[in-house]
Formats: structure tokens, sequence, C-alpha cells
């Protein structure tokens, strides 16, 4: 070992410290890092991209008006909107669901397609179950009212 | 991306992307979206399903029941002038 530097020991810990800190923070880890290979593998051990949640997405396109269908993600996730997008029309005919988001609400048309209003619980909800979100329609039977899945429609989805 | 047909009975109930039901091709995919957009339009009595040979094979669709109306829209009708 070279002995070939004078330096104010308190300084050293306390600018080491600074470093651990700074470490600890962003890699979410309240650990003890001695110095140097405890801050090597630290950092090491941050996740590139600065972490957090990843989202998922994917698309649904019924090809017959739809009761009820579930979507299942690769994880488990905590948020889900999925809305209506290409192929859906005024115009339709019919009640559907063009708008759910997973803990709050969905919107739907009446069944002349021509109104927009929030689905009650007896008209349609969104549920999750594991990593499956699940719309579906209320009601007993597929009626001109109930708020459904609308063929034809690509319904665009995202979990995160 | 992953792109996969839900099957039924023979017929083709929908298409998506994501995980699940039968995977397919990107090109198979769209070529199910083309039979799609191209479905006939449904009437009162008749609707279409879709062959797994993408052609629309038509059926006599049950009469719709009484709408479910909750007791906003039953509310809305009784005393709002006449709901939708």
């Amino acid at each position: 070992m070279a002995v070939d530097k004078l330096v104010d020991s308190s300084q050293l810990d306390s600018d080491l410290t600074s470093v651990a800190n700074a470490i600890r923070t962003k890699g979410g880890t309240s650990a003890s890092l001695a110095f140097p290979a405890g801050f090597v593998s630290a950092i090491a051990a941050i996740p590139t991209g600065g972490g957090g949640s990843s989202v998922e997405s994917g698309t649904y396109t019924p090809t017959v008006r739809t009761k009820s269908h579930s979507i299942t993600t690769q994880e488990s996730k905590s948020n889900f909107v999925v809305f209506a997008g290409d192929g859906f029309s005024y115009s339709l005919g019919s009640a559907a669901m063009i708008l759910g988001i997973y803990g709050h609400y969905c919107v739907g048309t009446n069944n002349s397609g021509s109104t927009v209003g929030t689905i009650s619980n007896s008209q349609g909800s969104l549920t999750k179950s594991g990593n499956t979100f699940t719309y579906a329609a209320g009601g007993s039977t597929l009626s001109s009212t109930s708020r459904c899945w609308q063929a034809g429609v690509t319904y665009q989805w995202f979990a995160w | 991306m992953r792109y996969y047909k839900q099957i039924s009975n023979g017929y083709i109930l929908a298409i998506g992307t994501g995980l699940g039901f039968n995977e397919i091709t990107e090109a198979e995919y769209e070529d199910i979206k083309i039979a799609i957009a191209s479905k006939p339009p449904r009437t009162e009595t008749t609707d279409y399903r879709l062959r797994e040979d993408l052609t629309w094979e038509s059926y006599e669709v049950e009469p719709e029941p009484e709408p479910d109306l909750d007791d906003a829209e039953a509310w809305e009708i009784i005393f709002g002038g006449g709901g939708e």
C-alpha cells in the first residue's frame, strides 16, 4: 500500500458518507455500504432507466357484441384503463362501453349510441382479480341497453 | 408484439394484441381485421358471426328483452320527460 498523501480523515469520512447516502437514495436501500466494494455493488444494482413500474398494453377487437371480457397482464398491476379506439362511432346503435378506468368509473353510450354517460354498477363494472381485469355489462341478459364491448371496435388498454 | 385470435366452435370471436388465446401472425391479424371491417350490418332479427375462413355467416338473433333500467334511468323516464 502506498502512503503518499495526507488527508483530513473527518472530511474524508463525511465525503464518503455523502456519496453513500446518494447511492442509497438512488438505489432505494438503507443498507450499510462499505467503501469501495459496497459502493460498487450498490451502484451496479440500481435499475437502468430509473426503475419504476413498467406499462403493459394491448388491444381487443370483438367480432360480435360481447357482454364480458377479461384481460390478463403479465405482471400484477394496480392501474388499468381501456377505451374504444378504431372503429368506434356514435351511430353504431346499441349501448356500448367506451371508457373504463379501474377503481374510478366507466363511461358508455346509450342504446341509441348518442349519449355518453357514467355507467352505474348495475349497468356495468370494471373489476380486478389477480392479474386479470374484467369489464362486464350489467343485467342478466345482453339487451340493447347493456353497455357491452361493441363489435368491430378496437379497444386499447394500458395497465401499470 | 403478440397477436391473437379468440376462437369458439369454429367462429372467430375476437382478435387482439397481448396475452392469451391462440397466437397468430401479424399478417393473419391484419387479414381478420379487414374481414371484421366488412361485417354486414346487423338488423333486428339477423346478426353475423365470423367463420375461421373469414366469411360471415348470418344467424337469427333473439328478440332483445326489456331494457335493464337502473334507478336513475327509471327516475328519468318517469319524472324527467322521456329519458334516453
